[in-house]
């Protein structure tokens, strides 16, 4: 059988990070965010890839303090136990497990899509194995503390280098392949 | 006369530790298929190594022999401890002197430059006392989970100048920083405050 036919949609996690591994300050500042053309183009180029992002309920709650609830022109899955019903038309919120979510819609047919923000929902989602690719824009900064990555997971994740590129600012731009995870 | 330099030359896990929590590095042997990740050519550039003591205690572990912690008879070690009752032998000496005061007087003999070997402890303190030089981390192409970070965690916000990087055909990413010193601090950085939030 061709393998365009069972190939399933890509879960991809990233962003930009700090040297040792933080989203964002402690309170949420990503002041230290560098951004220019280069990293804007590569963006574009991403985003053309995805059509539905998927966030946990922290991560939206800080994107509506800032207004930006919903990323425009693709689906916005926010999880959240707690939250009754998105305040944004943009973004559907999801009570249910979102590992069982996720793992549903890969089954079905679409682009890629995108996990946003760290924390928890990146755990629960590396240890179901379902997150297929990584990419990190790793900022010339150490912060020290702040909102990390992901929470500490108990099980190893062996990871391909797919790509690794130097920007003219100092960012190196990583991207990963999951390979298997070792329980 | 040549400045020495302080160079933490370290690997880490892709999520950014130097060790599992128990100090366990096996996730480090990890196939080398692209040589030794100029290794050689960097210990031929110094002439000091300083070791937290914790990540020396692991390193006797490993039953190195030879003189030196295994680093040969030239290579002068120094261990950071708090504990008194630690006695220096002909392979290392033991410091537990304020780090500013210690660093001034390594950097003033003259010599080569000087490994950081780590731990995360070490090196937080050297950073916070402002006496590191540069970066020079491996990451390696795996997630451990959990372990000790490459820095210990504290308030602090440290710019850092990328100097190169390099991705090996084996994933291995080598990345060497310099440490922005304070009165050079890139005006990215300078007009940072706490209060500002995300765009």
């Amino acid at each position: 059988m061709a393998r365009y036919l069972i190939e399933m949609r890509k879960v991809t996690f990233g962003g930009a990070n700090s040297l040792d591994n933080f989203f964002a300050r402690k309170d949420d500042a990503v002041d230290w965010l560098l951004w220019d053309k280069e990293v804007g183009s590569i963006m574009k180029e991403f985003w053309k890839t995805i059509d539905t992002v998927v966030m946990g309920r922290r991560t939206y709650e800080v994107a509506m303090k800032s207004g930006s609830v919903a990323y425009p022109g693709v689906k916005n899955y926010v999880f959240s136990r707690t939250l009754k019903k998105s305040s944004h038309k943009g973004s559907e919120i999801i009570s249910e497990d979102a590992a069982e979510f996720v793992r549903k819609l890969k089954n079905q047919k679409g682009k890629d899509i995108c996990v946003m923000g760290g924390g928890l929902l990146a755990r629960s989602l590396f240890e179901a194995n379902l997150i297929d690719e990584i990419g990190f824009n790793i900022h010339p900064v150490l912060l020290g503390s702040g909102i990390p990555l992901f929470h500490e997971m108990t099980h190893q994740i062996d990871l391909e280098l797919l790509g690794c590129k130097t920007l003219s600012n100092g960012c190196i731009v990583v991207t990963y392949r999951v390979k298997e995870s070792k329980r | 006369m040549k400045q020495r330099k302080i160079i933490v030359y370290i690997a880490t896990s892709a999520d950014g530790y130097i060790a599992r929590l128990d100090g366990n590095v096996d996730w480090l042997n990890y196939p080398r298929t692209a040589g030794d990740y100029g290794m050689s050519a960097f210990f031929k550039t110094i002439d000091t190594i300083l070791w937290g003591r914790k990540t020396y205690d692991i390193s006797l572990g490993f039953g190195k022999k030879g003189g030196g912690m295994g680093y040969g008879a030239k290579i002068k070690n120094y261990v950071f401890t708090r504990h008194a009752e630690k006695f220096d032998d002909s392979d290392q000496v033991f410091v537990n002197e304020p780090i500013k005061d210690f660093a001034s007087r390594l950097r003033e003999q003259p010599g080569k430059d000087i490994w950081m070997m780590g731990g995360g402890e070490i090196i937080g303190s050297f950073l916070d006392a402002g006496e590191l030089d540069e970066f020079i981390i491996h990451i390696i192409p795996t997630f451990i989970g959990e372990g000790i970070p490459l820095v210990c965690p504290r308030h602090r916000l440290v710019p850092l100048k990328l100097l190169s990087s390099h991705a090996y055909p084996d994933g291995v990413v080598r990345m060497h920083y310099s440490i922005e010193r304070s009165d050079k601090l890139s005006t990215d950085y300078t007009d940072y405050t706490d209060s500002k939030t995300r765009k």
